[in-house]
């Protein structure tokens, strides 16, 4: 039976009427759709899987009891995932089904809107990065990172394998990182933090001419604004290998120009802008240097002219890519994060330059201000280290699970890294809630 | 059907870039409380403000081909309706929490993606499912990575993966980056996978055998069983790439027909949007022997963990058992927890994959149920039969199922497919897989009742009679009209800094 009949219980999107099917199966000789299918019966499914259909008003009700069991804890959580507030404009945009119903630009002709979109997207990561070439998206700042290591190894002008990583890289970055270099000739190895950020003389003794790559973070995962970026990109430099740096589109606005710094590749995570807190999803940023062009991974839109000489965008360079490349592609990937870069940019161009400024800046002083009247508390220490930070600081106390702890009973989620160390994270979205978790502080650590 | 797409713009261009309509430059140091040499210098991005940004969008999202905006039988790709209630769903602010959350304070979260993994293990027959891989090349990534874990914890060094021929060339990249040799397998004359050949390709190296089923012409591969005997005796682990699952919903499941992993494209199969490009998601399942490889963290239900749930992971408590009662009060004790899976390969994305879309792909299977999935299959099963029927092309290979390579002759299907972007509809694939001459790789889907199927043949149709010269000339009634895709690699021109023309007006 179709979908469309009264009591049937096809799918409610598959329009065919009853008679429009029938017909259709007369067309083709047949009885029935089942005698179209050429399954042996050794491999045939015949069984259930007990799900019943559903109303969409039953679906959305059991979707929102199901939601409802997550405590309403006021969030300071950051180490990799930030949301900020995401204005309704993105939102109404960004829904358009033009947009969010299309798919990759095989055909440029008819999806102009979408690669303009991304050509912008890719302009204004080339402006916050100072270099040359944006990629469309990776999904997120950990396959970025594990991206750009890989070209590192297509790039290398040394025979060296080692790729140097902050020893403090959370393991979700760590773990896909490993993951993607066990396929090529690559190791990765650490370095070691003094004082919430690299330790320069450490790093120095660490990069030799067998090092292919260099990872620093600004902000770090604890949230330090790494004072010598510079100087680590010097250290890369001076061995011959590429300098990654791993930040995000907000923090960028305020901070050294990368390609000041001397970066080689910028990854990190793209989805402060337009995502809003979910769960871990992102947006994979991935820029870099021009001479690397013919390396980099994922899809490129780039300018160019239709047959009446009018200018036209279109996926370019797709020689790198799987579906012509195969297996010497510079990446497996296909499907990306299209519509969060749509969003991203949309964000950012409903800011401006100065609203992004602001909003960065609020990073920096309403972390200095949490930090500060957390430190004035007897029984705590913020931040534990001698930096600027960026949203987040680490903070110490005696028993940091048991005043997390407590901190959960009053309602706010802290980040707990060990016995001694609590992390906290403040953005536009919760900074009216600060001066609540200071005195839930107040409370709990009494 | 005629179509004409809007076209803001004048003779030089479209609608302006952003940075064309207005651009300003900022001082971030200049009133920052941080050290001038922690800051950059100066900033230029478009300032646009809420009204003209709405316009800018609204003009590009008019300049878009959707969905929504009709036909679009992308081969492969599985181009379904996306319900709209899904969006609704996925923006619940009670579902946007931070991943580090402690689990047992998002029992909600758990308890939608232990569902997930329950209903995508039934539907694939596989015995456990992670939802951590953000797309279909991430999840045959995190599936080889887990086939890899499983030979060398065997002690058994195998360096080759198989490929047929005519695979997403997904398969051959995923293979390479795992940092296998890719042994390529020919077509059979019949379009499917040659057993001969595969037994003479097949050794001690092999690794894995990536097969898609049914395959990228929408045959199914009837020697399945022996294939898998062929891989398996070899000691070789046999991989499904879900691309095409969308055929086989409730019909077949890959797990019965010998596959030990295999990913899901969510975006395909389970009508979460496309959105331009993406995000999708690609859960990976795999069976018993392999669950332990699986990335970390993994769902599971506590009382699973304590050993007081039955036996084997695939039945386990049923989301569905009970729909819905006693949900609501997540009682004292929590029912989910988080756990790192014994071998566990790590991570293949920072945290626990694209989250927003698997709450979508988890609602529309409810709304399905096993009878809207079953009909999803048998429509778009329909439709591409009825479709081909009514083309004035060859189909060579047959019987089909939810897809269909037709060839266009002596004509290129790539100008026959800028042809069609007159006629209001999105083309098929063109010109693969490549062992099809001029290849129009087609699949309607499901959602296309017989009068969109009869304008999408009548779109081929017209193309097809339409004189070369015509041909050429095509596309006339886009936004654009035939973009010289050549000139523009051959001087890439990537952002509005490369452009000369960009800034100022």
């Amino acid at each position: 039976m179709s979908g469309r009949t009264a009591g049937s219980t096809g799918s409610p999107f598959a329009p065919h009427t009853a008679e429009e099917t029938a017909a259709m199966l007369e067309t083709l000789g047949v009885e029935s759709e089942a005698e179209l299918f050429d399954i042996p019966e050794a491999v045939a499914f015949d069984g259930e899987f007990g799900v019943p259909q559903r109303d969409e008003r039953t679906v959305v009700r059991d979707l929102r009891e199901t939601f409802a069991r997550n405590d309403d804890l006021t969030e300071f959580l950051g180490r990799g995932h930030y949301a900020h507030y995401v204005p309704a404009v993105v939102d109404d945009l960004s829904s358009r089904s033009e947009f969010l119903t299309s798919y990759t630009q095989y055909q440029p002709e008819i999806t102009q809107g979408f690669l303009q979109a991304l050509f912008e997207y890719q302009s204004i990561l080339v402006e916050l990065t100072g270099l040359s070439v944006a990629n469309c998206s990776m999904y997120d700042a950990a396959t970025g990172l594990a991206e750009a290591a890989l070209l590192s190894e297509r790039v290398r002008s040394t025979g060296g394998s080692t790729v140097l990583v902050p020893e403090t890289l959370r393991d979700g970055k760590r773990g896909t990182l490993d993951n993607y270099v066990d396929g090529s000739g690559l190791t990765v190895e650490t370095y070691p933090y003094a004082d919430g950020t690299a330790d320069l003389d450490a790093l120095a003794d660490a990069v030799d001419d067998d090092t292919v790559f260099v990872y620093a973070e600004s902000p770090t995962v604890t949230g330090a604004i790494e004072p010598e970026l510079a100087a680590v990109g010097d250290l890369a430099a001076d061995d011959d290998a590429l300098f990654c740096l791993g930040s995000d589109p907000v923090a960028l606005s305020l901070l050294e120009e990368p390609a000041a710094v001397g970066a080689d590749v910028v990854v990190g995570e793209a989805g402060v802008l337009g995502l809003p807190t979910s769960y871990g999803m992102g947006l994979g940023l991935f820029a870099c240097r021009e001479e690397y062009l013919r390396q980099v991974p994922g899809r490129l839109v780039g300018a160019g002219e239709d047959a009446d000489g009018r200018r036209a965008f279109t996926l370019t360079l797709q020689t790198r890519e799987q579906h012509i490349r195969r297996e010497r592609a510079t990446s497996n990937i296909c499907t990306n994060q299209a519509w969060v870069a749509l969003r991203a940019a949309m964000h950012a161009a409903s800011l401006g330059p100065d609203g992004l400024v602001a909003l960065a800046e609020d990073c920096v002083r309403d972390a200095a201000a949490l930090s500060a009247d957390l430190d004035a508390l007897d029984g705590v220490e913020a931040p534990l280290d001698d930096r600027h930070h960026f949203r987040e600081f680490t903070v110490g106390v005696d028993d940091a699970p048991g005043v997390a702890a407590g901190l959960r009973e009053r309602g706010f989620a802290v980040h707990v890294l060990d016995d001694e160390r609590l992390q906290v994270c403040v953005t536009d979205l919760n900074a009216g809630a600060t001066d609540d978790l200071v005195a839930a502080f107040a409370e709990v650590v009494r | 059907m005629n179509y004409d797409q809007a076209r803001y713009g004048d003779d030089e261009r479209n609608e302006p870039l952003l940075a064309e309509k207005h651009s300003v430059t900022v001082d971030p140091g200049e009133d920052s409380v941080l050290p001038d040499d922690l800051t950059r210098d100066s900033l230029e991005l478009p300032g646009l403000s809420e009204p003209e940004l709405s316009r800018h969008y609204t003009r590009l999202s008019q300049m878009n081909w959707s969905v929504e905006s009709g036909p679009y039988p992308l081969g492969s790709c599985t181009m379904k309706y996306n319900p709209t209630f899904i969006e609704t769903v996925a923006a619940d602010p009670d579902a946007a929490v931070h991943p580090d959350r402690d689990p047992e304070t998002v029992q909600g979260n758990l308890e939608l993606l232990y569902g997930l993994q329950e209903y995508l293990a039934d539907i694939g027959g596989m015995d456990a499912v992670t939802l951590q891989p953000p797309a279909g090349a991430a999840g045959e990534f995190t599936g080889i990575t887990i086939a890899k874990a499983y030979h060398e914890r065997n002690g058994d060094d195998r360096s080759e993966v198989i490929v047929p021929a005519s695979a997403h060339g997904t398969n051959f990249a995923t293979a390479a980056i795992a940092g296998y040799d890719v042994v390529e397998l020919p077509s059979g004359d019949d379009g499917r996978v040659d057993v001969e050949a595969l037994s003479a390709a097949v050794s001690e190296d092999t690794a894995a055998l990536m097969l898609t089923n049914p395959n990228t012409v929408g045959l199914f591969e009837r020697d399945i069983a022996e294939i898998a005997d062929v891989v398996h005796d070899a000691g070789g682990l046999l991989y499904y790439d879900g691309a095409n699952l969308n055929a086989l919903l409730g019909r077949a499941r890959p797990g019965d027909m010998g596959f030990d992993v295999m990913h899901y494209n969510v975006h395909k199969t389970f009508a979460t949007p496309h959105g331009g490009g993406g995000p999708g998601a690609g859960p990976v399942g795999v069976v018993e022997e392999l669950a332990d490889y699986l990335p970390r963290p993994h769902v599971r239900r506590v009382d699973e963990a304590s050993g007081e749930a039955a036996a084997d992971g695939g039945a386990l408590a049923d989301p569905d058992g009970g729909a819905g009662s006693g949900r609501s009060d997540p009682g004292p004790d929590p029912e989910f927890e988080l756990y790192d899976p014994d071998h566990s390969i790590g991570k293949v994305h920072g945290f626990a994959g694209n989250w927003l879309v698997l709450i979508k792909a988890y609602a529309y299977i409810r709304r399905l149920g096993d009878e809207g999935l079953l009909d999803a299959s048998a429509k778009a099963t329909l439709n591409a039969n009825y479709l081909a029927e009514l083309l004035e092309l060859d189909v060579p290979y047959a019987p089909f199922h939810h897809e269909f390579a037709a060839t266009a002759g002596d004509r290129d299907a790539a100008d026959v497919a800028k042809g069609m972007l007159d006629y209001g509809v999105h083309p098929p694939t063109t010109k693969w897989p490549e062992f099809v001459d001029e290849a129009m790789l087609t699949e309607p889907t499901e959602v296309e009742n017989r009068r969109s199927l009869e304008d999408l043949a009548a779109a081929f149709n017209r193309a097809m009679a339409d004189s070369d010269e015509t041909l050429q000339e095509a596309p006339t009634r886009t936004a654009s009209r035939r973009v010289d895709q050549t000139a523009a690699a051959r001087n890439p021109r990537l952002s509005w800094q490369a452009l000369d023309d960009a800034r100022g007006e």
